[in-house]
């Protein structure tokens, strides 16, 4: 944002006396773009999210308002905009207020250094994933002041189960990080990116068979991180209500399902920007796409259909598998994936050493892993031709109903 | 004494009180229990019934002997066949009627049906209370297909009505077998095969079923386990096989036990393992009695005015939450003097009661699950 | 925990929920199997099958008079009177769909199919007195039965919706007809 500040200063001929205000009213449209953008991006998954569930039920989903239900979460929010604001009796009334904006502000931080193209990022900072892992505690915060204040014991207990979910599942998040930073040499986001290059087999996540399993293990701790099914366990509905937001109604409650759904698309980015290739364009390098605006238009779109796709896998998951009990949970942070991850870093720094020596090294383990997860994809393609074949129901492909 | 009281007096230190239900998303209908928990893991669930007491057994006293077979219907909401069943093989057990072949085999066809149809509830409600939504509406969508059937075969979805005393009130016909063959196609190897994939095989189900909540076979037939519940405890016992009413005896099945699939003998993977395979069974009993189905009177004769002799009998079928009872007494009047139901829900209740005490909370959700309790029969 | 435990947890984990993800992901290439009721119900698909049992439905001109239905019905929802004296009529019929649990019973029971079941299944009122069906206007003659009768090809619904037609209407008390006894005799109402 410095440097679009810098560009308006020079283009206007402003003198750098008024630098200041400049730079706050750039940050103050970005800060506005980043809300909207998050905003509707919340709003519109949880319609498609429904969409998706019901298609995978065979049942229709929500299509009332307005084009096959497109309008569902406006109607969705302003309902809960105009219900009635319940601060339950003897609750501890300041913290059972401010605890939905915790949660909310911890996931909305995260845009900071969330790259939309290689200029428009709020702040490129030389710590940026140090920076998203410290920032994401607030949510631990809200969601355990919440499950406090609200005086009901299902919501301690999800409060409870979240805390110790989360701060558990930050230390896999960190460590597959890591695995990614070795190579890379660099903890800023946009360098990262900078460092891959367009074509998929120069991302990240091909880069070693250390960062390919690198991306498995964040992508699952991420998902734990922000306590999405399988694991989500402080919601859990069939046991504790509700979990943490069982008392909460009105806007209050939607703040926490924003934060839920905004979340989806962060977990979609970080792992865009770090394991595959973030706004690159295959082909055109780096000073060229930096310096041409369509070239970052087209860059934008390429990173947000790689981070919906990942949505999408979130969702899809979501309606497929049932959810851990939390002493597996524990397990499975630390027996499986923390030494996994620790091995992983061991496993890159081997490659990352050798590949400078043999450098032809790098490109046949780029290629090898990549033809690997093509055919796995085939596999999975032929698995779904399968069960489609052993099923008597006819094929439908209109998505519309 | 209140019984919260009473609770208050045994609860040690570091111990919560936790009111599970009435209203609660996993209590299957209006269940309450009372959970001393310590943090995650429980000291007990104490469960307290009789929020749906109807009375349905005092009603009968008040009911001519057709006119309870409606309310029978109340008493086992998903799986009404075997309720209307067992209360007609009473009544014509004291009536001393013999009732047709052909009826026996609609009676058969009807009761699994409804079994296929109770176990995708059970299946599926189970999955959902472990977090899978998924295969719950998998489930419930055949589940659509079989509704349509019995709405074809008596007129109504759930509260079927379909047993008379002598027979069965509507004859089936070649729309409806057709309708029945179309399900078993797509049934049989199709759906079965596509949920386990989908959910029996998932490993994180298999996790959190396995080694939960573990009945031996003692234990199972102290509690006064019934069904699939102690079937998968390892006791091979089915009315069905053991002591035969209907037609049953006619056609063949295997009696799916627990065998400790993933993890112990009776454990919850085991109650669910047991259940899917029943599936399987009541579907081959259905094509073989589809095929068979004998020609002839549906209705046997019965006076109009059933007034049956002073006596008393009990007879008992194999629904699909075990063996369900008929205690009838008669004293020569219209009404019955005393109709006392077995049903294997309550016993059930019990056993959760002692079993759950040291899982998690998480855990007590999946026993209620796998023990497949429906309130109304607990508390009837 | 064996080594090889520790790696077929994490075999078993993955290639299960790869197969279950194929599964879902087959759905959602397949036609949804709920339809859009009421408003999107393709043309040929039949919601209701037949021999529902619906909403009970009266047709007068069929009764007897018998009372066999009024008698069977567990839980007494029907109200038939019929004036006493030489020349009998049915001087009111009442159904409290209400307390109705359809099932089926009295139509078993009636000797001439004059009570029957419907396919009508949704007829909610915004006053519940209004779901007393009263299926007689004026005093009926019973109907005479006739020796080895087929029953009749009956349009199972025509009185029904009616019924259903008029739910917005205001509710009014409703009043039996009284009956002009040819020969002195007394109904039902005039003697309380
Ligand atoms: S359907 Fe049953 S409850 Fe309704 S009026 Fe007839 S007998 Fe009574
Ligand atoms: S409706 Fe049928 S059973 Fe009822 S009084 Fe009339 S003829 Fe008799």
């Amino acid at each position: 944002m410095f440097e679009i500040s810098s560009k308006i200063l020079d283009y206007f001929g402003i003198s750098s006396d008024f630098s200041v205000i400049v730079v706050v009213l750039v940050f103050f449209v970005y800060g506005l773009f980043a809300l909207t953008f998050a905003s509707l991006f919340a709003g519109i998954t949880s319609w498609y999210e429904r969409r998706i569930a019901g298609r995978m039920q065979s049942r229709i989903g929500p299509n009332r308002v307005g084009y096959q239900g497109f309008w569902q979460w406006l109607a969705d929010g302003l309902k809960c905009w105009f219900k009635e604001d319940i601060i339950p009796k003897d609750t501890d009334s300041v913290l059972f207020r401010i605890a939905p904006y915790f949660v909310f502000t911890g996931v909305l931080s995260t845009f900071v250094v969330i790259p939309f193209s290689p200029t428009i990022v709020g702040s490129d900072m030389n710590v940026g994933l140090v920076y998203i892992i410290a920032i994401t505690a607030l949510v631990v915060a809200g969601i355990l002041m919440a499950g406090w204040a609200s005086n009901s014991k299902w919501t301690l207990l999800g409060g409870i189960r979240s805390a110790a979910q989360m701060i558990s599942y930050e230390i896999p998040v960190a460590l597959s990080l890591i695995v990614v930073i070795i190579p890379a040499g660099t903890l800023s986001l946009q360098k990262i990116i900078q460092m891959q290059g367009g074509a998929p087999y120069n991302w990240f996540i091909f880069h070693n068979p250390g960062t390919f399993a690198a991306f498995f293990i964040y992508f699952t701790s991420a998902l734990a991180e922000g306590n999405r099914t399988p694991f989500d366990l402080p919601e859990a509905e069939s046991e504790l209500v509700a979990g943490y937001n069982t008392e909460y109604s009105g806007m209050r409650f939607l703040f926490f399902l924003f934060a839920e759904w905004m979340n989806l698309y962060v977990i979609g980015a970080i792992a865009t920007a770090v394991f595959l290739g973030g706004w690159r364009i295959p082909g055109i390098a780096y000073e060229v796409q930096a310096a041409s605006l369509w070239l970052q238009f087209v860059g934008f779109i390429i990173f947000l259909i790689k981070a919906l796709l990942l949505v999408n896998v979130i969702i899809w998951l979501r309606w497929t598998l049932p959810r851990l009990r939390i002493d597996q949970l524990m397990i499975m942070c630390y027996k499986y994936l923390i030494p996994l991850s620790v091995i992983m870093i061991l496993l890159s720094v081997f490659f990352t050493v050798i590949y400078y020596s043999l450098p032809f090294l790098s490109l046949a383990v780029r290629i090898v892993l990549f033809i690997l997860s093509l055919i796995v994809a085939g596999y999975f393609g032929y698995r779904v031709y399968f069960n489609i074949k052993y099923f008597p129901d006819k094929t439908y492909l209109r998505w519309m109903i | 004494m209140t019984l919260e009281e009473r609770l208050n007096l045994v609860k040690r230190e570091n111990e919560i009180l936790l009111n599970m239900g009435p209203q609660h998303p996993s209590t299957h209908g209006v269940i309450r229990f009372i959970v001393r928990a310590d943090g995650e893991i429980m000291v007990e669930a104490l469960p307290v019934v009789g929020y749906l007491h109807r009375g349905i057994e005092k009603l009968a006293e008040q009911t001519p002997y057709t006119g309870f077979i409606p309310y029978t219907d109340r008493v086992d909401y998903l799986a009404a066949m075997f309720a209307n069943h067992a209360y007609v093989m009473g009544v014509e057990k004291l009536l001393g009627i013999e009732v047709p072949k052909r009826a026996e085999y609609l009676r058969v066809i009807a009761c699994e049906l409804n079994r296929i149809a109770s176990h995708l509830i059970a299946l599926g409600s189970m999955a959902m209370d472990i977090g899978a939504f998924t295969p719950f509406l998998h489930g419930i969508r055949e589940r659509e297909l079989i509704n349509d059937i019995t709405e074809m075969l008596c007129g109504a979805r759930l509260t079927y009505n379909y047993m008379r005393v002598g027979g069965v009130s509507k004859d089936i016909d070649d729309r409806i077998i057709k309708k029945i063959n179309d399900f078993l196609d797509r049934f049989l190897p199709g759906f079965i095969d596509e949920f386990n994939r989908l959910i029996t095989n998932n490993e994180i189900l298999v996790k959190r079923c396995v080694n939960i909540a573990t009945v031996s076979a003692d234990e199972a037939i102290n509690f006064g386990l019934v069904g699939p519940n102690l079937r998968a405890s390892g006791v091979k016992w089915d009315l069905r096989k053991n002591m035969p009413y209907s037609v049953y005896p006619e056609l063949k099945f295997e009696v799916p036990v627990g065998e400790g699939f993933r993890g112990e003998v009776g454990d919850s993977y085991d109650r669910f393992v047991v259940r899917v395979k029943e599936m399987e069974e009541s579907a081959r009993i259905l094509k073989q009695a589809v095929s068979q189905l004998p020609e002839g009177e549906i209705l046997a004769k019965v006076p109009k005015r059933i007034k049956p002799p002073k006596g008393e009998v009990y007879s008992a079928v194999e629904s699909a939450r075990g063996e369900l009872g008929y205690y009838i007494i008669s004293d020569g009047t219209e009404n019955p003097y005393r109709v006392k139901i077995r049903t294997g829900s309550f016993s059930a209740m019990k056993a959760i009661h002692i079993k759950s005490q040291g899982c998690f909370i998480a855990d007590l959700v999946v026993l209620i699950a796998s023990m497949d309790i429906v309130a109304p029969e607990i508390d009837r | 925990m064996s080594f090889t435990n520790y790696l077929a947890n994490i075999r078993n984990s993955v290639v299960s929920i790869f197969e279950g993800m194929a599964v879902t992901f087959s759905w959602m290439l397949r036609r949804p199997h709920t339809v859009q009721y009421p408003d999107k119900v393709d043309k040929g698909h039949e919601l209701i099958k037949e021999g529902f049992r619906g909403i009970l439905e009266v047709d007068v001109s069929l009764c007897t008079g018998c009372l066999a239905c009024q008698r069977t019905c567990p839980i007494g929802v029907i109200l038939v009177e019929v004036s006493k004296g030489t020349e009998r009529y049915i001087t009111r019929f009442d159904i409290d769909a209400a307390k109705c649990m359809y099932c089926g019973l009295c139509t078993e029971a009636c000797p001439t199919n004059a009570i029957r079941h419907t396919k009508e299944f949704a007829y909610s009122v915004d006053d519940i007195r209004k779901l007393v069906l009263h299926y007689i206007k004026e005093p009926v003659k019973p109907y005479k039965p006739v020796k080895d009768a087929t029953p009749d090809n009956f349009n199972a619904g025509r009185f029904v919706s009616e019924i259903v037609k008029n739910r917005e209407k205001e509710y009014v008390e409703y009043e039996a007809p009284s009956v002009k006894i040819p020969d002195g005799g007394q109904t039902e109402k005039e003697k309380n």
